[in-house]
């Protein structure tokens, strides 16, 4: 009996050592908490829900004790063999070989290509310029974050969040960050959704500051109507012209346009509707889920997060800033022919950025309607942040 | 990082981001003009046809005029509210019908309407 007793105590106590709530300290609890508010924010908040949700979940399996779901060292040392991770690694550090192998962003990209309409850009290829200008709040934060002291590829992944674009930050980071240390693709996707759910609130303020009741009146003219053909050789053309000058940024820019081929095609509608839904949703959850497993409690409870955080902040304001600026002097330059609230969708964020646009118009003249010219410098500022990206790629 | 790399960093990018996207601004707007050009040639080639056909039709027949009588505008104004009291089950008062002012300058209320179509899926 007493033998029994024994085997049955000792298993109990194994179980308990072997348990999550033995482990449990109060860097996990406080990664769970955060976890939680994040789930509430994309639940009843609704900010990006359709990425933060997952990414919350994924921050919240990584931080269950014992859960072994996700395992840092398999991808932080130099010696990263895509073999152990499969031999030893859980099942989220299977899926974040997507995130590892820059295979989930492209394709996400491809899905966007396929709902993305560019006829407002090529009617008006001039925004081209606003989402060129939009790109100095990456380059800017850039400078801030080195000389913070953060090294190049860690500066470099905390400025790509000034572009507002989910995908593009998680590929850099995932390609500039290597070596481990505090700053992780998941600490960058937290900041960059969290951010992009935040453009409503970010940009009003500074486009207001920076423009004239008389300017943010400014009614445009409305767009010239794009021919079939025109659509069909735009995305053939971006990637020409764009793969050949900045190559590393071919991955990116190359799917975006290969997804909007296949829409503007209108040959290939069962692709489209894959790409636009199956695909995009899968990859979406994938990519949610193993970039939130990133987010380990030593990643997050440290003073650098709070550094990644305000330096998102300033990328995305010195973004919206420089986008609405060189609004200003296509003002200036066609004698108050364009509203420079446009400028500020240079940022991406398609196309929460241009419904801002319309909206801060709309406050000054509830006729105006600038979402359609909006649409230009937001599909610009999505091709400007790939391109910024692959620059900082080949540069770090 | 010194301050020379981080200068060199920003000034590149910027300068690379730049002119990658100047290089599509140039080839769309020649490819904008060119294809501007051949809908204006192809409008040309078919405007006078159309004119002709206009002409024909208006030998044939002349338009009946549209009367634009107050009533009639108070009538259909009258009869779209009824349809709307039928609906919500209220029944309502037309008290008075005022000509509204004209709120865009810019836009009639058909391109008004235009756009809120084509900009809803926004």
């Amino acid at each position: 009996m007493n033998e029994v007793l024994n085997i049955f105590v000792n298993t109990i106590k194994d179980l308990w050592l072997e348990s999550g709530l033995y482990a449990l300290g109060w860097r996990s609890i406080v990664m769970i908490l955060i976890s939680f508010v994040f789930i509430y924010l994309a639940i009843v908040k609704k900010f990006e829900p359709l990425l933060l949700l997952p990414i919350a979940f994924g921050m919240f399996l990584t931080n269950l004790p014992h859960a072994g779901m996700y395992n840092p060292e398999l991808f932080n040392s130099e010696t990263f063999s895509v073999g152990a991770v499969l031999k030893e690694g859980g099942l989220l550090d299977i899926l974040y070989l997507g995130v590892k192998l820059q295979i989930f962003p492209p394709l996400i990209f491809l899905g966007i290509g396929c709902m993305t309409d560019f006829g407002p850009l090529i009617s008006n290829p001039k925004s081209f310029l606003l989402g060129a200008a939009a790109q100095g709040g990456i380059f800017f934060t850039f400078a801030g974050a080195a000389i913070l002291g953060f090294n190049a590829a860690q500066a470099g992944s905390i400025a790509i969040i000034g572009g507002a674009d989910g995908p593009t930050a998680i590929y850099v980071s995932s390609k500039l960050l290597t070596g481990g240390g505090s700053v992780t693709t998941g600490t960058i996707a937290l900041a960059a959704y969290t951010y992009m759910a935040l453009v409503p609130i970010i940009q009003p303020p500074i486009m207001r500051a920076m423009t004239t009741k008389k300017e943010r009146a400014v009614v445009m003219e409305q767009l010239r109507t794009v021919s079939k053909t025109e659509k069909v050789v735009f995305p053939i053309a971006v990637t020409l012209i764009i793969a050949l000058l900045v190559p590393s940024a071919a991955p990116l820019v190359g799917m975006l346009m290969f997804g909007n081929l296949l829409k503007e095609s209108e040959v290939c509608d069962r692709l489209v509707k894959t790409a636009q839904n199956e695909l995009m949703n899968i990859v979406t959850i994938f990519l949610g889920v193993s970039v939130g497993a990133t987010t380990k409690a030593e990643n997050i409870l440290n003073p650098n997060f709070a550094k990644i955080i305000l330096l998102g902040v300033i990328a995305f304001a010195l973004g919206t800033a420089c986008g609405v600026f060189g609004g200003k002097i296509m003002y200036k330059a066609t004698g108050g022919k364009v509203n420079p609230l446009i400028g500020s969708a240079g940022v991406s964020a398609v196309p929460m950025a241009a419904r801002v646009s319309q909206k801060v118009g709309a406050e000054t003249d509830p006729t105006n309607f600038l979402l359609m010219h909006a649409m230009g410098p937001n599909v610009a500022g999505v091709i400007g942040s790939a391109v910024a990206a692959g620059v900082l790629l080949s540069i770090i | 990082m010194n301050y020379t790399d981080i200068i060199s960093v920003v000034l590149t990018g910027l300068v690379v981001v730049f002119l990658a996207l100047i290089l599509l601004i140039i080839y769309f707007s020649i490819q904008g003009k060119l294809f501007s050009q051949k809908t204006t040639n192809v409008k040309k080639n078919v405007t006078p046809a159309k004119s002709k056909a206009q002409n024909n039709v208006q030998a044939v027949t002349s338009l009946p005029q549209v009367d634009s009588d107050e009533d009639e505008v108070v009538a259909v104004i009258s009869a779209v509210i009824a349809s709307m009291s039928l609906n919500d089950g209220k029944t309502y008062k037309v008290k008075s019908i005022k000509p509204a002012k004209n709120i865009s300058s810019v836009r009639s209320a058909w391109a008004m309407a235009g756009l809120h179509e084509n900009t809803t899926p926004f």
